[in-house]
């Protein structure tokens, strides 16, 4: 078994809303191994990139603990953990040059000279299959693909042991996310990359990851090996998410008719937070918060109903 | 998995491709904008080769050619102590252009970092700095520059200090707006996760993001700090004696504007014009600097 790359433990952090506090992320505990792609996936408002945000030390979370390697986090990241955001565009200084962005870590850190950052610059271009002649462009001179390819580049400089992608392919055409998918693959065979996967296309979750994580109000509520949580969903949330997701093949469309509209976040439903939506919710489900039941080895699902 | 592919180069980078060349090509564009840097380089060059384009001295009296209109030798005329206008005048701009560039990196100074820093901090330091701005901009700006003056007394020094001082709230007001519109853009974050310090990031990242609204009110405040030295020295509050003042001047002339009107007219035209300059060119830069105004590329 490999070490754990990071590893958090009853998590929560959220946003003030007015003079209320909105739990965004709420009693989270997971972990990451080497060379791991974990997905997480849930609706808009999930707190799925809450999430990713406190495991890239862009969010302090208020409850739990977090763990880099064996060490407790504290503070800003110092590149060990690298984050990719969804809108490559607004994520890229537009008055910096493509050289200066993917440089940028190393000469804040004071690593190397600058022959050696250039020659590391280059690199990380080339890794992400962009060529030399980038590095004087700048974020509006590139296309969508590019310019996320940048971004990949940007993390992959600071030689991080995890890289939490947000959406990574959602801003993109289907010819350049899937080129682009490919290449996040081929990274992490080549490094040894961990990542966490943020994302609501189930396919791209298929395609990348190895274990998936179900969030819902802020709470997991399945998790297990993509294969067994997309074959056997143990959670009504996840099959929800399961049949809202079109197949290209008309004769296994089911008629979605959806499950009504989340609740409001500040003002959660108490037991299960899905049950006013769920189409199975039993007396118990409005007043128990459910605990995690095991389907099948390492596949758990939050639902009085599971197992 | 298969090979990666790498990306087709969209277009080499050029020149024309840089936000600065646009500016520039969407400012030269505009007219107005254009008069008002001609009618600024104007004065600029008179200022500067200000003992070039005159052998007379500024300052030495001549009882003997008081008040003379206009003529050959004297093409603006002389002043009620037989001092040349046209002298006076280019000097005077020197002393014009001095001040509202002074007062305005007074205010750029103090004001451009308590915006940023309260913007990007927030809190506590944010409250206390958002009330300090809203008492000083209850004033109107004229009379906290009388204030000032008054408290420290007169001179184009102080006069300086005092128009900075009166336009810091200004800036800082503008700049924190600018900050809190750039600190929650997703680049901010992305720099955050390279570790990069909080200082580093406002310098680095989010001020080269705030230049367009600081330049542009630069622009405009300079006009702005020329007019109140003008108006202060006219109330006899600013310049002193002999300094070559356009406030000084118009003020000197006022008692004879039945009988010799170019003492006042000339100073008058010469506030007009290097203000009206300025806020053309701020109306012009305002224009450049906001892309949705620029035609599609």
């Amino acid at each position: 078994m490999s070490e754990y790359i990071i590893e958090g433990k009853n998590l929560f952090a959220g946003y003030p809303a007015g003079h209320k506090w909105v739990k965004a992320v709420e009693g989270v505990s997971l972990n990451v191994q080497s060379g791991e792609a974990v997905a997480l996936v849930g609706e808009s408002g999930s707190g799925k990139t809450t999430l990713g945000k406190v495991l890239a030390g862009l969010l302090p979370h208020r409850q739990g603990r977090l763990y880099i390697g064996q060490k407790p986090a504290t503070g800003r990241p110092v590149g060990e953990i690298q984050m990719v955001f969804q809108d490559s565009s607004a994520a890229l200084n537009p008055r910096l040059t493509v050289g200066k962005l993917v440089e940028e870590g190393l000469v804040i850190h004071g690593e190397r000279n600058k022959k050696e950052r250039l020659q590391a610059v280059m690199d990380a271009l080339t890794a992400v299959g962009l060529t030399a002649e980038y590095v004087n462009r700048f974020p509006h001179q590139m296309s969508g693909g590019e310019r996320q390819r940048v971004a990949l580049a940007r993390a992959l400089i600071m030689q991080p042991k995890m890289v939490v992608l947000d959406e990574p392919v959602s801003a993109l055409d289907v010819t350049t996310g899937a080129q682009l998918l490919q290449m996040i693959g081929d990274l992490q065979k080549k490094y040894g990359l961990a990542y966490v996967m943020i994302s609501h296309n189930l396919a791209v979750v298929r395609h990348v990851c190895s274990r998936v994580m179900v969030m819902y109000m802020g709470k997991i509520v399945e998790k297990g090996p993509v294969a067994d949580v997309f074959a056997k969903p143990g959670h009504y949330y996840t099959e929800m998410l399961l049949e809202a997701h079109p197949l290209p093949d008309p004769r296994l469309r089911k008629d979605f008719t959806g499950y009504g509209d989340p609740p409001d976040s500040v003002k959660p439903p108490s037991g299960c937070r899905f049950h006013p939506r769920c189409r199975a919710a039993v007396a118990k489900c409005k007043r128990i918060p459910p605990g995690f039941a095991e389907i099948s080895p390492g596949h758990l699902a939050a639902c009085h109903l599971a197992g | 998995m298969g090979e990666v592919k790498v990306a087709t180069p969209s277009k080499l980078v050029s020149k024309s491709d840089s936000e600065f060349y646009q500016v520039m090509k969407h400012l030269r564009r505009n007219r107005m904008a254009m008069l008002g840097l001609a009618v600024l380089l104007v004065f600029i060059f008179a200022a500067v080769f200000a003992p070039f384009l005159t052998t007379y001295d500024p300052i030495r009296t001549d009882m003997g050619n008081a008040r003379q209109s206009p003529s050959a030798e004297h093409i603006l005329g002389t002043d009620d102590l037989g001092r040349d206008m046209f002298t006076r005048l280019i000097y005077g701009a020197r002393v014009s252009l001095q001040i509202g560039l002074i007062a305005v990196v007074i205010g750029l100074a103090a004001g451009v970092p308590l915006g940023a820093l309260s913007g990007y901090y927030g809190g506590t330091f944010d409250l206390i700095v958002q009330r300090l701005v809203d008492i000083m901009i209850a004033f109107p700006g004229i009379l906290l520059a009388i204030v000032v003056v008054t408290i420290l007394g007169q001179g184009v020094n102080n006069v300086m200090i005092a128009i900075g001082i009166a336009s810091i709230p200004i800036y800082t007001r503008l700049v924190r707006g600018s900050v809190l519109a750039v600190k929650e853009q997703r680049f901010v974050a992305a720099a955050k996760v390279l570790g990069i310090s909080n200082y580093k990031i406002i310098l680095r990242h989010i001020m080269p993001n705030c230049l367009g609204p600081i330049v542009v009110q630069s622009t405009f405040q300079v006009a702005t700090a020329i007019l109140w030295a003008a108006g202060l020295s006219f109330i006899g509050i600013g310049a002193t004696r002999p300094t070559p003042e356009w406030g000084l001047m118009l003020s000197s002339g006022r008692q004879f504007i039945q009988t010799s009107p170019h003492l006042t007219t000339y100073p008058g035209l010469a506030i007009l014009f290097l203000v009206l300059g300025f806020n053309l060119l701020g109306d012009g830069l305002r224009d450049a600097l906001d892309p949705k105004s620029r035609s599609v590329r």
